[in-house]
């Protein structure tokens, strides 16, 4: 028993090890990276700058187009969409971004899987965080998913599974174009196959942690304006899951600007990648929309 | 217990501690820590359930024990398989009965449906279960002396690495095991175990739950992806189906061995099989022994006519595919399996007589007619499994694949990789690269610290389920 238990104990030194060399290793690179999302994340956490930031999801990330924002008005916008993400993320990324400052405005993409429903395992909001738990209140986010994270984090090859490989293509060549600040355009028109089909409704059950980070994000800073967006889909949407959003804007006196029906964009395929998802055309065009309707209820102003 | 919880990361070692502070001349008082871990595991997800294997445990028991002081130990028989299956039924196949009856009366016109019969189902109750029919009916038949003392009957019932997901033991290998004195520990044994453990995480972590991403995305919406995707994401399943069922197994098995208890093998390289029939000889080894011993040679085997012989394999596969739930997916799955052998047997292609290049052909076909098959167990009604089987062969839909990232392109293609190799070696050369067991030193840790490192840097953390526990 005493060798084995020997044994047991040198094997788990090795392995503490090489966790210790793998933590050093992937922690400077992640924070090294320039280059693609590993670089765009670090972006997003600690230079961005400018007067407009958006947040949310693919839906966000392929949806606004920056360069409209400057081009049109004058001021800077940075998109800080990410794919598969929603409120867990979202809130952790905006209040590590206002230790630094504060943005005038913020658009927030909402959808409601994302940001305040339970359909997944939290634990996949939290990949893109797992290099930044070091750093002030996102040690917190972590233990609001699940109270065994900072046990698991004490492992810094935990802190970069699946990682690994992107942070280190990531330092190695570039994946995004700067100047588009951190917007991906999706070229091409709707996907023959893709979910031209209306998903089926699913239960509106509410997971209150999102709920209460959603809820939370508005008010990390006061000299934000938070406007709240649902972008267009192709075949529109029941908006029964928005209701809870809808009403929380309305209660707090936050903008709620739903596009999910917009009959300029349901069933017009030149604006569609599939879906879910604007095409390039159809981002350029929405992101028009949006900055009309900013400018109308006063929260832009025209150059 | 699940195997790739952090729970149990943290659990075991203690469980494994405060055991083996025991001396080994306290066998009662070990296995009785033991039971009272079983149930406490089985209680942290419904504690209310623990009164079911409780009730199974002890109508098994007490039934076995009544063979020999009845005048009808038949009578005795009957009422103890129907009191034992009850839970069972009642459970997993009542909201399957109730809903089939509704829609064969709708169809004559009728409105009959019973309300508030969609119960949670007890984990591992089909196993469980199972195992203490099998006990029951080898005492039966005197193949087995009936368990006087209950608390070791308990714990071969509730052993807590089996319960959920098997393997199905058999009394004979357990409870002999649980009455004689144990040695206190082990070395070889509890090494070999951590061996086992090791490999298995690998299974599930690096290779089933990464695959799972890909075929969790395409097969619930599968009407959005292509043919070639919808094949892509059924050769998948038949990948992670294997690697999550056959990683839970081989860790429930090392989690008996660091215990000092040999459980019974369940998986044997099953993709190599040369045959279905020679696939039910490597898969889910525990479940094909169960239903050969107590629902195929009952019905005669293969001692009778030819007819009969096929009738006894479909039935015996129909049994097989109502085991594994109540759905009618699950039924055309075992039907599937059973008219294959019977084809098989019809055409005597059980076997492989045709060479080197005639094995890879026969290994190739088994391997796409137990994939084809693998759809119906996969998708959730029958018309689904259609759906996906029309996309693959729809000639008018674009040859083109759902992408995913590279570095999980990458993941999957080692862990494969990894597991083809250790397949292919063990199955035809398994005196040659025997890494887990080289003589060298250096060679083996060298190994175990690679896979472990692989699980920690590639492994999926945040799946945390088995596919076999929902049975």
């Amino acid at each position: 028993m005493k060798k084995f238990l020997i044994k047991v104990a040198v094997f788990f030194v090795i392995v503490a090890l090489i966790d210790m060399v793998a933590g050093k290793l992937f922690g400077s690179l992640a924070m090294r990276a320039t280059n693609g999302d590993s670089g765009r994340s670090n972006f997003i956490t600690f230079k961005t700058n400018q007067d407009v930031l958006i947040l949310g999801s693919s839906r966000a990330y392929h949806h606004y187009n920056p360069k409209i924002f400057s081009d049109s008005l004058g001021i800077s916008c940075y998109n800080c969409g990410q794919d598969g993400n929603g409120s867990i993320l979202n809130y952790a990324r905006f209040q590590l971004i206002c230790q630094r400052y504060h943005p005038k405005v913020v658009i927030y993409d909402v959808i409601p899987d994302f940001d305040y429903l339970a359909v997944d395992d939290n634990h996949k909001y939290l990949g893109w965080l797992k290099p930044f738990y070091d750093e002030k209140g996102v040690a917190d986010v972590f233990e609001m998913v699940d109270e065994t994270e900072k046990y698991k984090m004490m492992s810094q090859m935990y802190r970069y599974n699946s990682k690994f490989m992107q942070i280190i293509t990531d330092n190695i060549h570039a994946m995004h174009d700067e100047a588009l600040n951190g917007f991906d355009a999706l070229e091409g028109e709707m996907d023959t196959i893709q979910s031209r089909v209306r998903p089926e409704p699913i239960p509106i059950v509410y997971d209150f942690k999102k709920m209460l980070l959603f809820s939370r994000l508005p008010y990390v800073s006061k000299d934000t304006k938070f406007v709240y967006v649902v972008s267009p889909y192709w075949d529109g949407r029941d908006t029964a899951p928005w209701a809870f959003a809808k009403a929380y804007c309305q209660e707090r006196g936050i903008p709620f600007l739903d596009y999910s029906n917009d009959p300029k964009y349901v069933h017009h395929d030149v604006y569609f990648k599939d879906g879910a998802h604007l095409n390039d055309r159809g981002a350029d065009e929405f992101t028009r929309d949006v900055i009309t309707e900013l400018i109308r209820r006063g929260i832009l102003t025209k150059p | 217990m699940i195997f790739n919880s952090f729970n149990f990361i943290i659990l075991f070692p203690l469980i494994f501690l405060l055991y083996y502070i025991i001396p080994a001349r306290f066998n009662k008082a070990r296995n009785a820590y033991l039971l009272l871990v079983s149930y406490l595991l089985y209680m942290k997800w419904r504690p209310i359930y623990a009164l079911i294997l409780l009730g199974v445990t002890v109508v098994t028991w007490g039934t076995s024990l009544m063979f020999k002081k009845s005048n009808h130990p038949k009578r005795v028989l009957t009422l103890g398989v129907i009191l034992a299956l009850a839970p069972l039924l009642f459970f997993k196949y009542s909201t399957f009965i109730n809903v089939s009856i509704g829609q064969a009366l709708s169809m004559l016109g009728f409105d009959f449906e019973l309300k508030g019969l969609n119960w949670a189902i007890p984990v591992g109750i089909s196993f469980f279960t199972f195992q203490a029919l099998s006990y029951m009916w080898d005492v039966y038949y005197k193949k087995q002396e009936p368990e006087r003392e209950f608390l070791t009957y308990a714990l071969f019932v509730s052993f807590f690495p089996s319960i959920l997901s098997g393997p199905i033991n058999k009394a004979s290998l357990v409870i002999p095991q649980l009455k004689n004195l144990r040695p206190y520990f082990d070395y070889s044994k509890a090494v070999k175990g951590l061996k086992l453990l090791l490999w298995g995480m690998f299974m599930k972590v690096v290779i089933a739950d990464r695959v799972a991403i890909y075929v969790d995305t395409v097969f619930a919406d599968y009407e959005s992806y292509t043919g070639l995707t919808c094949l892509l994401a059924s050769l998948l399943y038949t990948i992670q189906i294997y690697t999550d069922f056959a990683g839970y197994s081989l860790m429930a098995i090392g989690v008996g061995k660091l215990l000092g208890f040999e459980l019974t093998e369940n998986f044997r390289r099953p993709y190599f099989a040369v045959s279905v029939t020679d696939f039910w000889r490597r898969w889910h080894i525990s479940l094909s022994t169960w239903l050969k011993d107590y629902v195929y040679i009952p019905l005669g085997g293969s001692r009778c006519s030819k007819a009969r012989n096929y009738w006894n394999i479909f039935v015996t596969f129909l049994v097989s595919g109502i085991w594994h739930g109540a759905n009618w997916t699950f039924i055309v799955w075992g039907c599937m399996h059973g008219v294959s052998q019977i084809l098989e047997k019809m055409l005597d292609q059980q076997k492989c007589r045709y060479g080197r290049f005639g094995r890879i052909i026969k290994i190739i076909i088994t391997f796409l007619l137990v994939n084809f098959a693998w759809i119906f167990f996969r998708m959730p009604t029958l018309a689904d499994a259609i759906g996906v089987i029309s996309r693959i062969f729809d000639t008018s839909l674009p040859l083109t694949l759902l992408k995913t990232a590279n570095s999980s392109i990458l993941f999957m293609a080692i862990g494969l990789t990894m597991l083809f190799v250790k397949d292919f070696f063990e199955e035809y050369y398994p005196e040659k690269c025997r890494v887990f067991d080289n003589r060298h030193m250096i060679v083996r840790w060298t190994a175990y610290v690679m896979v472990f490192v692989l699980i920690m840097l590639t492994g999926v953390f945040s799946a945390d389920q088995f596919i076999y526990v929902n049975f």
